[in-house]
């Protein structure tokens, strides 16, 4: 880390925050595995590749930003005042560790990284991480209300969409989810924020406090996640409805909706659960910056635009660092959720 | 075909006394894009079916004899519909909505490929037990219980492994039995089998229709046999009747119908069936089915027909040919 010193690397790592991560994981998914009747070796095994996999991914996510801002800040000359001499330069880049040849930078880092060190907020003076970890539940009761409206009323939309392709109702819900896909958020939030808390006054403009206030933001992102949900899970659907054993269904004298519930949706799925993830880390990471920044909602996204005004780096690196876990994460446990779903993912 | 062989050939018929399933003038349309008039694929189509009896279906790809089975099922594919004609079922005319709720607990279907129509994501077990649960109320065990019973009465060695193992573990043959066992689940008095040996392997065809005419003959249940194989007709069926372009063009019982063939189609397709024991070359029919979709006025196969006259430029109706239930649709027959 450029900005913390060498000696809080060292009582960092004495104090030694353990690195607990593959754990959990692992446990899920051979809990997963147990639970659905097909405990074995190459499940567990997989998990773990794909763990591993993930650490690589945030590893090589870190080291860029590494390398980018070595490459392009100079942050001794920006911290002093103008006209500062060399000597007082040199001196703060030696106090700061700036001195030291790139790959011993790049170790400092990378060992910085592992015990989860990012050095202090420059703004609150509290550790770096410490300041995002405390954003993260509201921004995830942000994205999780989001993510219920775009399941219970996205989803069954496509549903009813794909079946009677071409049918009004189709072309309804086709025509409400790509607008509400293709609507800009800066848009759709102020659009929202006119008429339901301006107007009629349901709700309250911007802010946070209670639950209340995050129903335009979520309704807000929603719009965004629930859009492409919808297509797919009609895309989906459709595919399905095609298929063979559907055909069969029929011919049990099953009835459609239990042919929907029973039969097609856990083949559907898959697509489905895929793109929802994909969303939802897209959300925290990206669509919840600007819906925050609309909404005055106090979570990581305004965070990021907040440290990145501030170059507040050592928070803009825990800020990175953390978007790239959680998108390892939700992967990680997508690919769990669709191995229970399709246990023949592997021999395909 | 077998006569030759063994010298037993085809089941004498049944007893007529109950019919199951009657289907008068069935004309079955496909809708065509805008503008352009539906098309008919399935014209003028009348067969019956008693309880016990099996009927085989022949014909070529095309000819619309899966289209005819799936309208008396009320499966039809989006975009087909039946435009004419009437369904009886034990002596009533049914609409689609009271087909859908013989399909399943009165008439089961055993389709072409079994690997393709079982779900892939869901367990034998559960997709048998669903049939009884919805027809018969079943609870889960009794459900249970019986699934087994199934798969034991489809020769499946050890039922119980294979009702907890998903459709991918399945070989095809067993794909295959699994889902007589589900045609069988809800204990209907018809089954419609399409093609349910054409994507088999040659000896495990042999046991799923030994087994097909083993339930059929125990269980008293009629059967229909779509098939474009003459062997398998000859094999099961009391009755046959031979389809060309989306029209009955033949019809009697199969052993009169194989020994004196009325219709030259009904003699082409006899004389192109290959035959292990008859070293000679098969012959074929010279030329290629048309369309079922194609509206001739004329009789269909006259442009493939050795017989063919003036007289064949109008179409033949079905008569009978030297027995009164032996019928043919040939002007030359007779």
């Amino acid at each position: 880390m450029f900005v913390s010193t060498r000696n809080e690397t060292i009582l960092n790592a004495e104090s030694g925050p353990t690195q607990s991560a593959p754990t959990p994981g692992a446990r899920r998914s051979a809990a997963a595995a147990r639970a659905s009747g097909w405990v074995d070796l190459s499940t567990v095994r997989w998990a773990l590749g794909r763990i591993v996999f993930g650490f690589a991914a945030v590893i090589i996510v870190m080291s860029a930003v590494f390398f980018v801002t070595r490459s392009t800040s100079d942050p001794a000359r920006k911290m002093l005042p103008l006209g500062s001499s060399q000597e007082q330069i040199d001196a703060l880049n030696a106090r700061l560790g700036l001195d030291d040849p790139l790959w011993m930078q790049y170790e400092h880092f990378l060992s910085d990284m592992f015990h989860l060190d990012f050095g202090r907020s420059i703004w609150e003076g509290r550790p770096a991480l410490e300041v995002v970890v405390d954003r993260l539940p509201v921004t995830f009761t942000l994205v999780g209300l989001a993510l219920l409206i775009s399941i219970v009323v996205f989803v069954p939309l496509g549903v009813i969409a794909s079946l009677r392709p071409g049918s009004l109702t189709d072309r309804l819900v086709t025509a409400l989810s790509l607008a509400g896909l293709s609507a800009p958020q800066f848009w759709l939030g102020a659009m929202l924020v006119l008429v339901f808390a301006v107007e009629l006054d349901w709700f309250p403009t911007s802010g946070s406090g209670s639950m209340i206030y995050a129903v335009l933001p979520a309704v807000t992102l929603a719009f965004t996640m629930g859009g492409r949900l919808a297509q797919v899970t009609r895309t989906s659907f459709l595919d399905q409805a095609g298929s063979p054993y559907v055909t069969m269904a029929r011919a049990k004298g099953l009835s459609t909706f239990y042919i929907l519930r029973r039969h097609v949706l856990r083949n559907a799925l898959l697509p489905i659960l895929t793109i929802a993830s994909w969303d939802t880390a897209r959300a925290i990471t990206g669509h919840a910056v600007v819906v925050e920044v609309v909404f005055a909602w106090p979570g990581f996204g305004r965070l990021v635009i907040e440290s990145v005004q501030r170059q507040d780096f050592p928070v803009i690196q825990a800020c990175v660092f953390i978007g790239a876990v959680l998108i390892v994460v939700i992967n990680v446990v997508t690919d769990v959720l669709n191995r229970i779903i399709e246990p023949r993912m592997e021999s395909r | 075909m077998d006569e030759t062989q063994s010298g037993e050939f085809a089941p004498t018929s049944v007893p007529r006394t109950e019919v199951l399933l009657q289907v008068d003038h069935l004309e079955v349309s496909f809708e065509q894009p805008a503008g352009r008039p539906a098309v008919r694929g399935v014209k003028d189509v009348s067969f019956s079916i008693a309880a016990g009896e099996t009927l085989g279906l022949v014909g070529e790809s095309g000819c619309g004899k899966t289209m005819s089975a799936l309208a008396v099922m009320g499966l039809l594919p989006a975009g087909a519909a039946v435009t004419g004609g009437a369904i009886m079922w034990r002596g009533t005319a049914v609409d689609a909505r009271q087909i859908r709720r013989l399909r399943g607990r009165s008439i089961a279907m055993i389709p072409q490929d079994a690997m393709t129509a079982l779900n892939p994501l869901l367990s034998v077990q559960r997709q048998l037990t669903e049939v009884m649960k919805i027809h018969h109320g079943m609870g889960r065990a009794a459900a249970r219980a019986r699934a087994i019973e199934l798969l034991e009465l489809v020769r499946i060695d050890e039922p119980r492994r294979v009702a907890v193992q998903h459709p991918w573990q399945l070989s095809g043959g067993m794909a295959q039995r699994v889902v007589i066992a589900m045609a069988l689940a809800a204990e209907p008095d018809l089954l419609v089998a399409d093609e349910p040996t054409t994507a088999l392997d040659v000896t495990v065809q042999s046991e799923i229709l030994a087994l097909l005419q083993m339930l059929q003959a125990d269980l008293g249940l009629s059967l229909i046999m779509i098939t474009h194989d003459l062997g398998v007709v000859a094999h099961l069926a009391h009755r046959t009747a031979v389809m060309y372009a989306g029209r009955i063009v033949e019809t009697g019982p199969t052993k009169r119908l194989f020994h004196e063939p009325a219709h030259p189609y009904t003699r082409g397709l006899i004389a192109s069936t290959p035959h292990p024991f008859r070293v000679e070359a098969t012959k074929g029919i010279p030329g290629q089915a048309p369309l079922a979709l194609l509206d001739d006025p004329a009789c269909s196969f006259r442009s493939r027909c050795e017989k063919r006259t003036e007289v064949c430029e109008t179409r033949p109706e079905l008569k009978s040919y030297r027995h009164i239930d032996h019928e043919a649709a040939c002007h030359h027959a007779g």
